[in-house]
């Protein structure tokens, strides 16, 4: 497939031509497609209306809005396909809870993906999951126990952080490996001590405000 | 959506995590975050042909219905008549007549009887400006709102009677930064009064 830059297909779109459109969804829709599904578990139909949703927005854009350069337009694309995601999520995650015996267990997220290690384990926190049921039920609630996890996030390394983030959305280490750059024979333990770190952080920020 | 009765805290507010910084994302974050989902690996999933049809369809569809502005600007070259001219001819500001032409005003913020001042000049049909309307109603709705909605730009407070630090919420109301009749509803009633004030003239 020949390759096309952001301004070709914005000119493509802009002129009305159908061409323009088959760009657009094969050069972000079909990845957007595939993110939604393998990564966040949405359903073909769930996914399809978020790209939907997302391309609608941008072509609605487009006749009124000039792009300074790739990164405002990839900024604005990342930024509206993120937040139909959230709502599709949101709204799914909370028809789930009310279908199934909706567990969350720390303790059982922590045991499990467990890499051999001579490592201590580290203590569980008390993560406060009424604050993540709650955030499929209400636009942009925030808990104190989910600010604590931004802040321990945070002061992790770039690398740690990366790896927690990028496993939390189902890519394998091999892709992990891949995407950062880094050996993948050690990152099942990189990943494990990461997490442990950060429950160290964030068991510490409890003992301050405990 | 998979069924699980079990799901990952710890993964979980992560991916909570994830949602929510994008509203706050800088043009290098968002950039990193684009980079990572365009570089799928090479498994990466697709839609069925006749679903990807049927979108790429749509998409093209909304693109070729023209918006309200787009009729406004090409009935006004076409005709050679200035903004200057409209105005006096249909009695509507010339700033409001700005605001018509970038598709930048919600339609029905224009008295009725202005509307039709201003069809009739321009020689647009109802059914025609109707549904210009409503992608000019759509375009507004889907730029500004996803905006508001993915703005880092939030307001916090305190639910009341909620346990002590327990949750804070979103006060922001859903029609935040909207008048209250620029909302789909009003539009189709204003647009259902427009159609039978031309259709009266016409009688």
């Amino acid at each position: 497939m020949a390759s096309f830059t952001y301004t070709e297909i914005v000119k493509l779109v802009r002129q009305k031509d159908r061409k323009g459109f088959e760009l657009l969804y094969n050069h972000y829709g079909q990845k957007f497609f595939s993110f939604a599904v393998k990564r966040w578990f949405l359903t073909e139909d769930e996914a399809w209306e978020v790209v939907y949703q997302t391309l609608q927005t941008l072509v609605l854009k487009l006749p009124l809005h000039e792009f300074e350069s790739k990164k405002h337009f990839d900024n604005f694309l990342y930024k509206v396909f993120i937040n139909y995601l959230r709502q599709y999520y949101r709204r799914h995650r909370k028809q789930q809870a009310e279908e199934v015996d909706f567990t969350i267990s720390l303790q059982a997220a922590f045991a499990a993906d467990e890499p051999e290690t001579k490592d201590e384990p580290a203590s569980v926190p008390e993560l406060n999951t009424l604050a993540i049921k709650a955030y499929y039920q209400e636009d942009a609630v925030e808990s104190p126990n989910l600010v604590a996890l931004k802040c321990a996030l945070q002061q992790l390394k770039a690398d740690e952080r990366d790896i927690l983030l990028l496993r939390a959305q189902n890519y394998t280490y091999e892709e992990i490996a891949k995407m950062l750059k880094i050996k993948n024979n050690q990152l099942k333990v990189k990943h494990h001590r990461s997490k442990q770190k950060l429950m160290q952080l964030l068991n510490k920020k409890n003992a301050n405000h405990g | 959506m998979a069924n699980s009765n079990k799901i990952n805290a710890l993964a979980e507010a992560l991916r909570i995590m994830l949602l929510e910084e994008a509203r706050e994302a800088d043009l290098d974050l968002s950039a990193k975050k684009m980079q990572i989902i365009l570089s799928l690996p090479d498994d990466a999933l697709d839609m069925s042909k006749d679903k990807r049809r049927q979108m790429i369809d749509r998409l093209f569809e909304i693109a070729s219905d023209p918006s309200l502005g787009e009729l406004i600007r090409e009935t006004m070259k076409r005709a050679k008549l200035t903004e200057a001219n409209l105005a006096i001819a249909t009695r509507i500001p010339g700033t409001v007549i700005r605001k018509l032409k970038s598709d930048s005003i919600v339609p029905n913020n224009v008295p009725l009887l202005l509307l039709r001042n201003l069809l009739n000049q321009l020689q647009l049909s109802f059914k025609v400006a109707e549904k210009a309307m409503l992608k000019t109603f759509t375009m507004i709705q889907k730029t500004e709102w996803d905006q508001l909605k993915a703005s880092p730009v939030r307001v916090w407070a305190r639910r009341p009677g909620e346990d002590k630090g327990k949750v804070l919420v979103n006060k922001a109301a859903d029609t935040a930064g909207r008048e209250l009749y620029e909302n789909k509803e009003s539009l189709i009633k204003y647009l259902s009064q427009l159609k039978e004030l031309m259709e009266d003239q016409q009688e």
